[in-house]
């Protein structure tokens, strides 16, 4: 654990679509790369070099400033047992950590039950995006979910100030518990107004923010700005979640222009918010996960890559002991997995490492299973 | 019209595919719903692709070379669906139909949803204007479907929603046009794919009322044929519709998953099935993958499977006796030759 | 409580259960015609026009051409569309209880076919529906019994056939079978197979097909339930459709489809029915039928018990989007950007064709939490307060026709009867007369009275009562 006062927070970064594992971190001085990567490989000189081995491809650059000072751990090889390339399965499972079956309970969930058992606080979690991940679903669990941080609550369709506030207090006054008699009204009206009440005080957050970090204009950057936001206003939020537009990372072709675009954009937003925590004095108290649902594979296609299967993680932070974790997978060929970079560490040891070093949580309950631990927590 | 007496029945000989599933651009297509040639043997093939966000861009109009299956040019931009009316950015596509070039090679591009019709230039494929009025009246159009220009470079229009045929010039001056809703002689129901042949008489995919009709240049009703059904000489769908130089008319039977083939007075011929096999471009996908390699080797009936016709929506005949059929679920072209059939009599 | 053949209100009712719900003239229509001969019709969509354009829709949405892709907004479609709402409602009631996720099977040429199969089966015999669920490929596939062999079985298909599928664990509190049965009933069904598929790659997806194979069926004697003999997969379909535990489950599940929420499956073997009664009633039919699921619906829509039974169930997220659209008259053409539907159910925590887990989705008060809350609320009234969608006008010139000037109470009671006969306690009404009042006189030929009405629909879709159905 640091040694910060408050709550240890997590934010998690979902880049959906299955980034390129290989043009992130990037095996640059190994010549199988460039046999693989005819048309996508990165240039040598353009590689930040991390060691002679691997670094950061060059849209990463704010992210590999935050490597260089000793805020990022890059988890190589992570994967999980029995690759399936289905975006929507393999995202089941890094939501669930469950590889071998299906459930419908999320390991954020089980882990927010255990922030808040009494579920005090109806601000434990906030998604920022459309619909919530399955990875923050539990039983009992209320996650406010948030499309836009400034328009967020229920009836924002009702036009004026005036009718707004009027719609919102009958609201308030429908979802009374003394009101109605259906089969589960007393749950409808404490979910209601739960709801109007996060959505009350989540919308506060943007008044008593400032901040002289400007945020980029796409929508992710948007969302990483929220995180912000609601962290700084207090609320007590342990567990911040957003991420890319499903698919975005996606790149069965044109790969070299929007990966970069994306990574650019990823990484400043990482960048961004990390001055951001720190203007406000906020630093210390926020790690960072970063993770997609698989990797790509190892030979392009001309233009991209089709999906594979070992990836890369990043955890960044104040909190995080920088460095290279896990293995680099090797490129010979009869060391891949179909063609696909062999993951070499489970998943769940980064979220036991996160759960246990970091929100100081019973990791083996939570994930059903006792997993190694990395280091890369302070 | 062909007098001849044929003798050996009409065969094809399978060239080869081109084509595979390629949700944004590049060695592939999407949705394919339309294809034409131009002068110098080039094929045009426009993907209507999809609206899921994600696969931004789809919509497109490939250009290729069907021997070195090589894309020498892409153009047409999608638009999101929310963003589909009046005010959509020049040269977009949102739910387009068909292709066409006029004789200086322009391409025009029908769109059903927007009523308009894009033009691009030959070069690059920019966009360099554009017509069409939504309405129903004289020179208006709803839910333009098949285009075809004839010798004059006169745009025949197949209008799906107005049940008819409208002739514009190439700058979308109204000349004249025919039909109306209904089953009769000259009249339509949803018409989709249009031919023009050497003569200059023009042919309609009757598409709901499962038949083809052929018409003199200037609408004049010549003939139709083809009833409801899936046994010869029948139609389920009939989307697309070409005629070779000896007149053999060609008509995609889209619901029927067959193409059909017919003498120049409508009599059957013979059905095609399809035979298609791996394409070059099919091959750079499936070869990265061992995976999908072993899964094919195992695939049960694969030959027969693959290769069959799925959704043939659109057909082009060359005067090379090359006959390119265009199937929208297989996002690919299978390319036959016509083998001369022995003729007795004149030509 | 006896009701009036020609009873609107009870029309709602039906066409919400029975259906996804009707606009109010579609209502009066089936009103006039009658309960009675609005459920015969509902029963047997093979004797009535389902009323839809799908040839044209398919022309429009291109990709729906041999189901290569676009099968969710296809189905949404047709849910939205069909006049025989209940041959609809059927596929999604097996879809949600015979279970395949489209994560796994990656194929919707093969889901379609499942989703054909439901079409065609979903009255029928439960006994012929067990049977060609067996030999579903997608099912095959999703429940790894492709993967079980003579002499080296996989369970999971046979063990979720009866549990999920047939029996359900226990009944009363006593087990319905044991681990041998299980493992016997995988037996059985060795050698039924799928063929290797086409890969979807490189001209998309193929659709699967069933293959049995004898070689890897295993011949042996098994014993299952009690009985002896060299059991095919249907020797033991034909032992399980004859329990009682098997009548049980079709009724409970159809019960609380139909009727009102039951518990979660998982909890049936300890949780007595909610009403026996209703479930015996179901279960002497599907013995009387002969496994017969049309009879039982029969018996069902015409029982006390259905028809009383108004706002016992939490809409799903299909039912509140579906219905919402139906109410409003939207989507009954084809026009782009359809696939926004999909987002709306996923995000209200309905996937379709992607149950969370075999086990289907749970229902009731599990389908509410703060953000699916935030997210239902805001999807009805974003559409309920469009004054610009057909139906929305309609219930606008409605209440215009009540005169020039409509009271509060009225305008709050005429608006709840024509979104389909929806009850407010006592208190919510009078707090959205009160707040009608505070708007001032309402002048129904006035520019703004459109927009009174539109935040009036708003408020009536937040509220507690309009969450059931």
């Amino acid at each position: 654990m640091t040694a910060t006062k408050k709550d240890p927070v997590l934010v998690v970064l979902q880049m959906s679509g299955a980034f390129d594992a290989l043009n992130t971190i990037i095996p640059y001085n190994d010549p199988l790369y460039k046999d693989y990567r005819p048309h996508l490989k990165v240039e040598v000189e353009e590689v930040l070099a991390v060691d002679d081995k691997v670094g950061f491809h060059p849209a990463m650059a704010p992210i590999k400033d935050m490597y260089d000072d000793g805020k990022v751990a890059v988890i190589q090889g992570i994967g999980y047992p029995n690759p399936i390339r289905s975006h929507f399965r393999s995202m089941d499972i890094w939501h669930t950590a469950e590889p071998a079956k299906m459930s419908s309970e999320g390991w954020l969930g089980r882990a927010i039950q255990d922030l808040d058992p009494n579920k005090e606080n109806v601000l434990t979690a906030v998604n920022f995006g459309r619909g919530l991940p399955r990875a923050l679903a539990a039983p009992g669990v209320s996650v406010a979910s948030v499309g836009s941080l400034e328009t967020y609550g229920v009836l924002t369709g009702i036009d004026g100030e005036s009718q707004r506030a009027e719609a919102l207090d009958i609201f308030s006054r429908m979802y009374s518990p003394m009101v109605g008699s259906g089969p589960i009204n007393e749950y409808l009206s404490q979910t209601g107004l739960d709801a109007l009440k996060g959505a009350d005080i989540l919308r506060t957050a943007p008044e008593i923010y400032s901040s002289s970090v400007e945020y980029g204009g796409d929508m992710f950057s948007q969302w990483v700005k929220n995180v912000a936001q609601v962290h700084s206003a207090g609320f007590g939020t342990r567990v911040l979640y957003t991420g890319l537009n499903p698919g975005a990372f996606d790149t069965h072709a044109n790969q070299p222009t929007s990966f970069a675009k994306l990574w650019g954009e990823v990484s400043r937003a990482v960048n961004d918010l990390y001055q951001d925590l720190k203007e406000h004095n906020a630093n210390e108290e926020v790690v960072m996960l970063l993770f997609t649902e698989f990797g790509r594979r190892v030979q392009e296609n001309g233009s991209g890559t089709d999906h594979g299967s070992g990836s890369v993680a990043f955890v960044i932070g104040d909190g995080v002991k920088g460095g290279l974790y896990g293995e680099y997978p090797s490129l010979e060929p009869d060391k891949l997995d179909e063609g696909d970079l062999k993951w070499n560490n489970d998943f769940r040891s980064t979220y036991a490492t996160i759960l246990d070093k970091w929100l100081d949580l019973d990791d083996q309950e939570i994930l059903k299973g006792s997993y190694e631990q990395f280091d890369f927590i302070k | 019209m062909v007098t001849a007496t044929e003798i050996a029945p009409v065969t094809f000989q399978y060239s080869h595919t081109i084509g595979r599933q390629e949700v944004r651009s590049g060695n592939g297509f999407f949705n394919p719903v339309a294809i034409t040639r131009d002068d110098n043997g080039m094929l045009y093939v426009l993907s209507r692709g999809t609206e899921t966000p994600a696969f931004f861009p789809c919509k497109r109009v490939t250009v290729f070379h069907p021997d070195e299956e090589e894309v020498v040019a892409e153009f047409g931009q999608k638009v999101p669906p929310e963003d589909a009316d009046e005010t959509t950015p020049n040269g977009s596509f949102m739910w387009p139909t068909s292709v066409a070039l006029d004789s200086k090679g322009y391409a025009y591009v029908s769109d059903e949803w927007l009523n308009r019709i894009s033009i691009y230039d030959q070069e690059r494929g920019n966009w360099i204007g554009m017509w069409g009025i939504p309405g129903s009246a004289e020179g208006e159009i709803d839910r333009p479907a098949g285009l075809a220009f004839d010798r004059d470079d006169n745009l025949y229009v197949v209008e799906s929603r107005n049940h008819r045929v409208s002739v514009f010039t190439r700058d979308g001056q109204f000349k004249f046009g025919w039909g109306r809703k209904g089953t009769g002689d000259g009249e339509f129901d949803h018409p989709w794919g249009i031919e023009i042949d050497h003569n200059g008489d023009v042919y309609v995919a009757d598409w709901r009322n499962d038949r083809v009709q052929k018409f003199a240049p200037d609408g004049t009703f010549l003939m139709k044929f083809g009833t409801p059904g899936d046994g010869e000489g029948e139609f389920s769908r009939p989307t697309g519709v070409a005629v070779d130089k000896d007149g053999h008319i060609f008509v995609t039977d889209y619901r029927n998953d067959r193409v059909q083939v017919f003498r120049a007075n409508g009599s059957y011929i013979t059905t095609m099935q399809g035979q298609a096999g791996l394409s070059k471009w099919g091959a750079e996908r499936v070869y990265l993958d061992p995976t999908i390699v072993r899964a094919r080797e195992r695939a049960l009936g694969l030959s027969e499977r693959e290769g069959a016709f799925q959704g043939p929506i659109a057909i082009e005949v060359g005067d090379d006796g090359r006959v390119f059929v265009l199937e929208a679920p297989r996002h690919r072209v299978q390319i036959f030759s016509k083998q001369t059939a022995m003729f007795a009599g004149e030509l | 409580m006896a009701y009036n053949d020609h009873d609107i209100g009870l029309m709602a009712h039906l066409m919400r259960r029975a259906g996804f719900g009707a606009k109010y003239d579609e209502l009066e229509a089936r009103a006039a015609t009658g309960y009675n001969a609005t459920v015969d019709e509902l029963l047997h969509p093979e004797q009535h026009d389902n009323g839809m354009d799908l040839d044209i829709a398919e022309r429009c949405f291109i990709e729906w051409s041999h189901h290569t892709r676009g099968l969710p907004e296809y189905v949404a479609f047709r849910f939205i569309n069909s006049r025989n709402q209940l041959e609809e409602k059927m596929c999604l009631f097996w879809h949600g209880i015979l279970c395949t996720a489209d994560s796994k099977t990656q194929s919707y040429p093969t889901s379609y076919d499942e989703i054909e199969m439901f079409r065609k089966y979903g009255m029928g015999n439960f006994r012929d529906m067990l049977l060609e669920i067996s030999r579903d490929p997608a099912m095959i596939f999703f429940l790894d019994n492709c993967l079980s062999h003579k002499g080296a079985i996989n369970e999971n298909y046979g063990r979720e056939l009866l549990e999920l599928f047939s029996m359900g664990v226990g009944m009363d509190g006593e087990f319905n079978y044991t681990e041998d049965d299980v493992k016997e009933c995988a037996r059985a069904f060795t050698g039924w197979t799928i063929a290797n598929n086409i890969p979807g790659q490189p001209y998309g997806r193929y659709s699967a097909k069933f293959v049995y194979n004898p070689d890897d069926h295993d011949e042996g004697t098994k014993t299952f339930l009690g009985e002896t003999g060299n059991f095919d997969g249907e020797d033991v379909i034909d032992i399980i459709a004859k329990q009682p535990a098997t009548a049980r489950f079709i009724s409970r599940h159809l019960y609380s489809y139909f009727v009102a929420d039951e518990a979660q499956v998982p909890a049936w073997m300890e949780t007595p029915p909610r009403d026996m009664d209703t479930i015996k009633m179901l279960e002497d039919e599907y013995f009387r039928s002969g496994y017969d699921i049309r009879s039982m619906l029969r018996v069902l829509f015409h029982s006390d018990a259905f028809k009383n039974a108004r706002f016992q169930r939490v809409k799903s997220p299909i039912e509140t989007v579906i219905g919402t659209l139906r109410l409003v008259g939207d989507w009954t053409e084809p026009k782009p950007g359809f696939e926004f539907i999909f987002d709306e159910m996923k995000h209200m925590g309905q996937e379709i064709f992607n149950p969370p887990s075999v086990e289907g989705w749970h229902t009731g008060r599990e389908w509410i939490d703060g953000g699916t809350l935030v997210h239902r609320i805001n999807f009805t009234a974003d559409f309920v307060g469009d004054t610009k969608q057909p139906g929305v006008k309609e219930i606008i010139e409605r209440l215009a026709d009540q005169g020039p000037v409509i009271s509060p109470e009225d305008m709050v009671d005429t608006t709840c009867m024509l979104m389909g006969h929806y009850e407010l306690a006592d208190e919510t009404r009078q707090m959205l007369a009160a707040s009608l009042v505070k708007g001032g006189t309402i002048n129904t030929d006035t520019a703004e009275f459109a927009d009174r009405v539109s935040e009036l629909l708003q408020m009536i879709v937040a509220t507690k009562e309009y969450i059931y159905a």
